[in-house]
């Protein structure tokens, strides 16, 4: 499997000298195409400033980041603001949507901003596996939580991004809408060949994924590959504990 | 430093205040513009009228009574009573003899005469005759100061006149169209012009209005200007040691029929006084203006209180929390409007001086000259504007404060500036149709003739009700604001995609501010398009009413009717010499006496009828042509009560006593140029040498050509000017449109503090929305789109304000012009191209009050956004 994106010497600080913090501490890490990986570690560890960064959200403050073998870390906002439409899904923990907008107009936002006519055929396979298609003409304030993560979800993937990065997905899900989303993201990586990187602090979110990567003070800690959901809970006990 | 601080929220007041300056400024920026106009207007009349003191006690400085001759009442036209009608062109004069008999009373330290008479200055620029005048002023020629108490004129350079050859010019003048001492110039006084040399330079009181003023040797002057041993009136100086009264009733004595004196001191006051009335005027103009302005304000303020204090929801909310009781809260709020207040009205009243400097630098540079003088502003009108700023301030934040202490301490631990649901829009649209129904009914009631109130004239019933429809289309507003947006989706989207629906998703979030911020720029729009079409009505009558009634392609006429008694025969000679001019009429007039009064007998051709509009009232224009045929003017006819076949006996100068026969009674539906009509061809009495005052003629085809072959004729005609149709309704278009321009100058600041409004409103919505822009942003939304997403709003905000106010404005003109139709006022135009000048100017100051809010938008921080914690 080839790489899509990679970090190399990936720091982070944030304030100046004295209040200082690295949030993030040299980070050498790449990401597979086709892979669900679960980023997860104590609160406070790095793990949602490692996605913003990745992600383009965030500059780091030193280190490389290649999406696709190109340095994204020094483009200036437009070409970053270009590759987040074109190359990269959101899905976040909340507010996900803009709420003057239909369902469908969110997840075809994308496109519209990009001026382009989205691929009909393709989002209507999106809304038909994250299950939604009846729920289309309805405004956010109209849908359940559960709903709305999945509306994000199927927004994210409307315009075939190279990376799908989500922040807490179903952190704000109760347990049955968070597995339907959960389910549904795997399903995505291993049906419509996506590759998702995935923030969160909940063991059972991160079985869904084929790899955790375990984040400490900024530095990773671990890499697991297809861990079981107790060899997670075992590993976070561990970090917690060390 | 406030001794405040045993008060903490007077402390937290202050404080809030000094860490936002820029608050500030949004807040009270509309007050700010409103005193500063109070103030700039006010300054600007009171400077005027001491300057004005000062310019008539400078006339009669030093003087202390001056005699005039008693004028025919039907003289006055010359005295600047201005009333309608022909003008006598005889003003009675004293003779020289007088000058003697006066000096020669006991008590009178000395007597002398002055002569003032019209005269022009000319420059030949290229061949070309120009007339030197400073704007519209009138142009003089009068003697200089005989006597040596004469205090009137200064010579700054050079010498007084004392031949027949010179001249001394008013120093505005020669700075003007740089003259200097022994430069030659020629001077149109008369009919003919004559070069002169120029001796001195001199300044006075009476040329600080602008006019121009040529001084003579007394014995020239009297000569030019046709005063031969005659002066227009005698100047007066009163020994010390005696009664300036009794010496007044011993001049008058010397002849009590045709002498008139009077106390120079007194006129001097009377005279100010009455210009000073005149600028009172101005000043209550201006202030409506500035009303209009804290109008505008005060919507402004209130909304933009509400939107400050919704940002602080939470800090106040904190407050509560910590055990700060509603009043507390209630009274935070309030000393918070009360410090801006302060600030805002002291601001403008510093941009007001500013003003009033600019408005004088202003006028000085285009020499509009008013006198001058050092600017004044009374204590008076700085405290009115001190307490208006203060007042309206306050007043405004009155709502929002209330608003603001009902906060409940829960709203600080809660994550949401979202603005909780408000009553329905449902009652306020019942509200607003039921008002605006009531303006509508009484505005219609006249229109329509069905209901007319009792103490109201038609034309204030249809005013107030056209005041009572804006009133109640402002409640309805909100109510509107989502159909009206819903209107213009389809089209923004298929412009601006996926933005303009968001944009208008957005301005139909929030009707009610939205509403509120368009209203603003409606009333400014309202009023700016109901002078645009009144004018524009007005232009389009003056052009029907012109075309109607001038026939002639060509009127001749002279360039200022001050400065030349008339045409010389020689140019209607030289006129009808060329094969092109098919018809041609004269017009010649002089001052006959009629009942023992002087009236003006006109000299006509027969031609005339075709050239003019005149309608028949008794004979025709055939009976008009006999031998000793006179014909009246309808009014004349039924003020002197002449009817056809009347004999008529007119004393004629220079020639006696004559009879005519009434023959023809016509109406003559421009200013006509006399009362009595006679035939030229049969009125030997008509010199040659006389002048012409009016020639109208027609050419076979209109060309360029042709139009410079005659306009070389005239311009050997020094002071003749012609004008053709279209130079006619253009004279009186650019009247109209200078007069609307100033209107639109002063309109013009209530878009200005719209435009505030908008400010304020597209910020609180870009605050509103950081955590949806944030998402834009991350979702892959350009800085650039998000900015253009924002001027869109503003664009539907200003759009709606500025369609709703032009419709309305456009209803009330018509509303007005209906109501006037009885008075002659028969047509309804509509400038489109100034409605869209507006409309589009209002969209452009909308843009422009999004720029701000756009940046910030674009700028928003993307993590803090999305970031949930
Ligand atoms: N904007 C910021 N300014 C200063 N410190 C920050 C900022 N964002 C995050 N941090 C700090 O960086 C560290 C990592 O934060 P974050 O990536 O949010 O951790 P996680 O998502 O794992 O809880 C924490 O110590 C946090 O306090
Ligand atoms: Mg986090």
């Amino acid at each position: 499997m080839s790489k899509i994106i990679e970090a190399n010497n990936l720091t982070k600080i944030y304030g100046e000298k004295e209040t200082s913090v690295t949030a993030l501490d040299d980070i050498n890490i790449e990401f597979r195409e086709n892979e669900f990986t679960a980023i997860m570690g104590p609160s406070g560890s790095g793990k949602s400033t490692l996605l913003h960064c990745l992600a383009g959200l965030d500059r780091p403050s030193s280190g490389k980041i290649f999406l696709k073998g190109n340095d994204i870390a020094t483009l200036n906002d437009k070409e970053l603001t270009k590759i987040r439409r074109d190359s990269f899904g959101f899905i976040f923990q909340a507010f996900n949507l803009i709420p003057t907008l239909t369902a469908e107009e969110n997840i075809t936002l994308p496109a519209s901003i990009a001026g382009r006519q989205p691929d009909l055929e393709w989002v209507k396979e999106v809304v038909e596996t994250v299950d939604i298609a009846d729920r289309l003409t309805h405004r956010p304030n109209e849908l359940s939580g559960g709903q709305q993560q999945r509306v994000a979800a199927a927004r994210a993937m409307a315009t075939k991004p190279e990376v799908i990065f989500a922040d807490e997905p179903s952190g704000n899900l109760d347990s049955k809408s968070s597995r339907e989303l959960l389910t549904f993201m795997k399903s995505v990586v291993e049906e419509l060949n996506q590759t998702i990187v995935m923030v969160t602090h909940d063991p059972y979110a991160a079985s869904f994924a084929g790899r955790v990567v375990m984040l400490k003070d900024g530095r990773i800690a671990s890499d697991l590959e297809k861990p079981t959901q107790e060899e997670i809970v075992a590993e976070v006990t561990a970090l917690t504990n060390a | 430093m406030f001794g405040f601080t045993k008060r903490p929220l007077f402390l937290i007041a202050w404080k809030n205040l000094k860490t936002y300056p820029v608050r500030i400024f949004l807040t009270t920026s509309s007050i700010i513009l409103g005193v500063a106009v109070i103030i700039a207007s006010n300054i600007f009349s009171e400077s005027n009228k001491s300057a004005f003191d000062n310019l008539f006690s400078g006339i009669y400085e030093g003087i202390d009574l001056v005699v005039q001759p008693v004028q025919e009442d039907f003289a006055q036209g010359f005295s600047g009573d201005g009333g309608q009608g022909p003008i006598s062109f005889e003003v009675k004069k004293i003779p020289d003899e007088k000058i003697k008999e006066i000096q020669d009373l006991p008590g009178v330290r000395a007597a002398w005469g002055e002569v003032i008479g019209f005269a022009q200055f000319i420059k030949i620029v290229d061949g070309e005759t120009v007339l030197l005048s400073n704007g519209f002023a009138p142009t003089f020629g009068t003697a200089w100061d005989s006597s040596e108490y004469a205090k009137q004129w200064t010579l700054l350079e050079g010498r007084a006149p004392l031949n027949k050859k010179e001249v001394v010019m008013d120093t505005v003048t020669a700075e003007n169209f740089e003259f200097d001492i022994d430069d030659k110039v020629t001077v149109l006084a008369g009919a003919t012009p004559a070069t002169f040399t120029i001796v001195g330079i001199a300044d006075s009181a009476f040329a600080a209005g602008g006019a121009t003023f040529a001084l003579f040797e007394f014995r020239t002057a009297q000569q030019l200007l046709d005063s031969t041993g005659e002066v227009n009136l005698i100047n007066v100086v009163v020994e010390d040691n005696f009664d300036v009264t009794d010496v007044k009733n011993e001049i008058t004595d010397i002849d009590s029929e045709n002498l008139n004196v009077i106390n120079a001191q007194e006129a001097a006051a009377e005279q100010a006084d009455s210009i000073k009335q005149g600028l009172d005027f101005f000043n209550t103009i201006l202030n409506v203006f500035a009303g209009i302005a804290i109008f505008v304000g005060a919507f402004i303020i209130q909304n933009t209180f509400r939107i400050l204090l919704l940002q602080r929801t939470k800090e106040l909310s904190l407050l509560r929390a910590l055990g700060t009781s509603k009043r507390q809260i209630y009274r935070l709020v309030i000393s918070e409007s009360l410090f801006m207040s302060i600030i805002g009205s002291g601001l403008g009243i510093g941009l007001g001086i500013g003003l009033a400097v600019a408005v004088k630098e202003g006028l000085q540079y285009f020499e509009l000259g008013l006198p001058d003088g050092p600017l004044v502003l009374t204590s008076e009108a700085a405290i009115t504007g001190l307490i208006i700023g203060i007042t309206v301030t306050i007043l405004s934040s009155l709502l929002p404060a209330r608003k603001a202490s009902q906060v409940s301490p829960m709203e600080a631990i809660r994550d949401s500036v979202s603005t909780p649901r408000r009553k329905s829009l449902f009652t306020r649209l019942v509200i607003g149709i039921a008002v605006s129904s009531i303006g509508f009914i009484m505005l219609f009631g006249v229109l329509y003739d069905f209901l007319d109130l009792p103490t109201l004239s038609g034309l204030q019933q249809v005013g107030f009700g056209a005041g009572i429809v804006f009133v109640g289309i402002s409640i309805i507003t909100p109510s509107i604001t989502k159909p009206f947006v819903f209107l213009f989706d389809r089209i923004y989207i298929l412009i601006f995609g996926i933005l303009g629906k968001l944009a208008t998703e957005n301005s139909k979030r929030t009707p009610r501010r939205t509403a509120s911020t368009a209203s603003a720029l409606m009333i400014g729009l309202t009023l700016i398009s109901l002078a645009n079409v009144i004018t524009t009505s007005f232009k389009a009558q003056a052009e029907s009413l012109i075309g109607e009634v001038i026939l002639a392609d060509y009127q001749v006429g002279a360039a200022n009717v001050f400065a030349s008694p008339g045409i010389p025969t020689g140019l209607a000679n030289e006129l009808m010499e060329l094969d092109e001019v098919t018809k041609l009429s004269r017009t010649r007039a002089t001052v006959v006496g009629y009942n023992e009064r002087p009236l003006i007998l006109g000299a006509v051709d027969e031609t005339v009828f075709d050239l003019v509009k005149t309608d028949d009232i008794a004979g025709t224009r055939k009976d008009f042509l006999k031998q000793n045929a006179l014909g009246i003017l309808k009014q004349t006819a039924e003020r002197e009560e002449l009817q056809i076949g009347d004999e008529v006996l007119l004393t004629i100068p220079e020639e006696g006593q004559l009879t005519f026969t009434v023959s023809y009674i016509f109406d003559w539906t421009t200013q006509p140029p006399a009362e009595f009509f006679v035939l030229l061809e049969n009125s030997s009495f008509f010199s040659e040498e006389s002048l012409d005052t009016e020639l109208y003629f027609n050419v076979n085809e209109k060309s360029d050509v042709l139009e410079e072959k005659i306009n070389s004729i005239v311009a050997e005609y020094p002071g003749v000017e012609i004008r053709d149709e279209e130079g006619l309704v253009e004279e009186a278009n650019n009247q109209i449109q200078l007069l609307l321009n100033v209107i639109y100058g002063f309109l013009s600041i209530s878009i200005f503090v719209a435009l505030f409004g908008i400010t304020n409103t597209l910020s609180l919505s870009v605050y509103e929305r950081t955590r949806e822009i944030g998402l834009m942003r991350a979702i892959g939304t350009y800085r650039k789109q998000i900015r253009r997403m924002i001027f869109i709003e503003s664009s539907i905000i200003s759009i709606f304000g500025a369609a709703l106010g032009t419709g309305l404005g456009i209803f009330f003109a018509w509303s007005l012009i209906q109501t006037l139709a009885d008075d002659g006022f028969t047509v309804f135009a509509v400038s489109i191209s100034q409605t869209f000048m507006w409309i589009g100017i209002s969209i452009i100051a909308g843009v422009i009050a999004a720029i701000l809010p756009a940046i910030r938008a674009s700028r928003q921080n993307i993590l803090e956004a999305i970031s949930y914690e």
